[in-house]
């Protein structure tokens, strides 16, 4: 029984991951009083930066060398490439945002549409770039896995084996992030600025803070955090392959789970969890009452999402809570009144 | 003024005719996609089809990638129709009404769609895959490899061509190992890697040893790969995600449909039809077919050779993937069967919707 427990567990990180990452950095984003719907295209855009990185970087031996070809190769990857490949993702996540951010903050447009946008271009260009980039088909390379953190030995420890040292670097990433992001909002100067720019923005102004450049820094961050989030699904959740439209609306899902988690980092990863847990418990339960009937095993597909959203809606549903924690400038355009 | 206007009329007219009529000595043949050809598995084994038409001299194609099924279908279609197509195939269930709502405008044009069962007008033909008959080859090889007696099946929805699938692939098993037993999880989705990642990993982890999947994606490959476990491929050549873990995978071909039919267009002798071939076109040993086993591997010699021989004796016709006496999961022998037939008719085969006896489940309905 307690096995189950831990393979439910251990699946429910791979599956919670994503949507914690790219929750993370979508919630500093909109506690600075942006939206950014784009979180799936940059996903896409930063998941395949993060895949042509890692097949750049991954070492090659050959295995059959015939005169001077080489017939068969074998490729492997270490920690320090795939940190590599994870840069890459970042950065080029961060990039995708700073399009939405030079639209919105320096040209005002509207979030919204500039946010749809950059889901359909991320979707687009990831589609087109991953079938030939530079003359290289991405959708039929070939990457070695990412060996898990510490040596494979481990991951036969009981319970700490299989939840810690069997998983990828961005797991436990995940949750430094998360401390590290709640810290720095509630603890710190620069939180309490990115957090006054983004309940009255024209006051921060009129107090002398660079609401522009606090946002554009905010809105590369959710970037970049998207751009890991899309690098996770990639290469780490299954393992490494590109394929056109992969995070089939996890970004979505992100977007919505700050919404219903009232903006609070804590409740976030409750939700995110929820939702891992759930769908790694779903296939379990239909292998296991294997004879239930359409509604219900429709209901069981459903429910990772349902309860995610039942839960986070119970226990955040004081509305003067959820007022104090929505940032009250979110989504409006600034335009320096001067 | 006038003369010369008609003058440069008239030779801009001959002109043209004499460029056209190479042109019209070409035949040109449309694709409907549902998906992108970098999908590596359905889209992808349509695309390779039709890039065989394309390499025949007189042929040129053109596919429409990324159509949304249903009524938005019609004005890819009508694009393609417009354009001076003579024949176009439609490459996915969900385009069965817009592709005969089409062909009803344009009677000389030809239609073929793909997995469908309506030919509301004399130009529009139906074509699809016995992909079952690769599943038997996969029974025939989980059963000796298994050594937990217990397959993981991972299905997209409870119709009758993945029914089909799960009763052709454990018919076949219980015959070479009856303690064999399936555990079938639905998914209720073609492609999502995450969601067929997790069911794959769940029925690993709850004992399954060999991996069978009717969704698009080679994820459970991946994850069998990872596990130590054994996996078949779907729809393409999976094998190079699972170097380890692959034993076979079933792979769609429809070139040579496609190329008969865009040559029959070019004679004139184009008929309406409705096309289900196997691992040949006739089921008798006949011309390749629309469905071929690629890449054995990972298994002992000789259950790779009697693999091989069970799929040559369903391409010759030497037997049947539903074989008589076929009973239904109630104990009761199937109709056809009880009617004196040899093995279940087409008819019961495209409206599959009961598992035979030996599968502990219920299919959702």
């Amino acid at each position: 029984m307690s096995d189950l427990v831990i393979q439910i567990l251990a699946a429910s990180m791979l599956l919670a991951t994503p949507l914690l990452l790219a929750a993370i950095g979508e919630l500093v984003v909109e506690k600075s009083g942006v939206i950014n719907l784009g979180v799936e295209g940059m996903m896409l855009i930063g998941g395949l930066a993060g895949f042509i990185g890692l097949y750049q970087l991954q070492s090659s031996t050959c295995t059959m060398l015939i005169g001077e070809n080489c017939f068969a190769s074998e490729n492997s990857v270490n920690q320090f490439q795939y940190i590599g490949s994870l840069l890459v993702a970042a950065i080029v996540g961060a990039m995708a945002a700073a399009l939405f951010g030079f639209l919105t903050q320096y040209f005002r447009a509207n979030h919204i549409a500039a946010g749809l946008g950059l889901t359909v271009l991320g979707a687009g260009l990831s589609n087109s770039l991953g079938g030939n980039f530079f003359g290289v088909d991405y959708t039929s390379a070939i990457v070695a896995s990412v060996p898990p953190l510490f040596p494979e030995s481990w991951g036969d420890v009981p319970v700490v084996g299989p939840l810690l040292f069997s998983q990828n670097l961005l797991v436990p990433f995940s949750f430094v992030m998360l401390a590290a992001v709640w810290f720095f909002l509630n603890r710190t100067r620069a939180g309490l600025v990115v957090r006054a720019v983004g309940e009255n923005h024209h006051s921060a102004y009129a107090l002398g803070y660079p609401v522009i450049l606090v946002r554009m820094l905010t809105i590369m961050f959710g970037g970049a955090m998207a751009g890991l989030a899309g690098a996770f699904i990639v290469i780490a959740q299954i393992a490494p392959k590109w394929t056109e439209g992969i995070t089939v609306g996890k970004g979505w899902l992100a977007l919505a789970l700050i919404l219903f988690s009232t903006w609070r980092p804590g409740r976030v990863l409750l939700g995110a969890y929820l939702f891992g847990i759930v769908l790694a418990l779903e296939p379990r339960l239909k292998a296991i009452f294997s004879n239930m009937s359409l509604e219900l095993s429709y209901f069981l597909t459903a429910l990772p999402y349902i309860v995610p959203v039942v839960v986070l809606v119970m226990i955040s549903r004081n509305p003067v809570m959820i007022r104090r924690n929505a940032p009250a400038s979110l989504g409006q355009t600034f335009e320096p009144r001067s | 003024m006038n003369r010369a206007i008609k003058t440069l009329l008239a030779s801009a007219l001959t002109f043209g005719a004499a460029v056209a009529t190479p042109a019209q000595a070409e035949t040109k043949v449309g694709f409907i996609y549902v998906g992108p050809p970098g999908d590596l598995g359905w889209t992808y084994r349509h695309d390779i089809g039709r890039a065989a038409v394309e390499a025949m001299d007189g042929f040129s194609t053109t596919a429409l990638e990324n159509v949304p099924e249903g009524p938005e279908a019609v004005e890819a279609i009508t694009q393609l129709a417009e354009t001076g197509h003579d024949l176009i195939f439609t490459t996915s269930f969900g385009f069965m009404d817009a592709t005969n709502e089409v062909a009803g405008n344009y009677p000389d044009i030809k239609f073929e769609h793909a997995t469908g069962y309506i030919k509301a007008h004399p130009n529009v033909s139906t074509y699809s895959g016995r992909f079952y008959e690769g599943r038997v080859v996969q029974g025939y090889i989980a059963a000796n490899v298994t050594e937990t007696n217990k397959i993981g099946y991972i299905a997209s929805f409870p119709i009758p061509e993945v029914i089909r699938g799960i009763n052709a692939f454990m018919l076949e098993a219980k015959k070479h190992n009856p303690d064999i037993e399936v555990e079938i999880v639905w998914v209720f989705t073609w492609f999502d890697p995450a969601k067929e990642a997790a069911a794959a990993q769940a029925l690993i982890d709850n004992g399954a040893d060999v991996i069978a999947a009717h969704t698009d994606s080679p994820a459970p490959m991946q994850i069998a790969e990872a596990a130590g476990a054994k996996a078949f491929g779907q729809a393409s050549d999976m094998s190079r995600f699972g170097p380890t873990a692959h034993l076979v995978s079933t792979v769609d071909d429809w070139d040579s449909y496609y190329v008969d039919r865009a040559k029959q267009v070019a004679a004139g002798t184009w008929n309406q039809q409705d096309s289900w071939w196997g691992f040949t076109k006739d089921g008798m040993g006949g011309e390749i077919g629309m469905v071929h086993l690629g890449n054995y591997g990972n298994m002992p010699d000789d259950v790779m050779a009697e693999a091989k021989a069970i799929e040559a004796a369903l391409a010759a016709g030497d037997r049947h993937s539903f074989e008589c006496p076929i009973y239904k999961q109630d104990g009761a022998l199937a109709e056809d069967c009880a009617a004196g037939e040899d093995h279940l008719t087409d008819g019961t085969l495209l409206g599959m919707n009961w598992y035979i006896q030996g599968i502990d489940a219920t299919i959702p309905q």
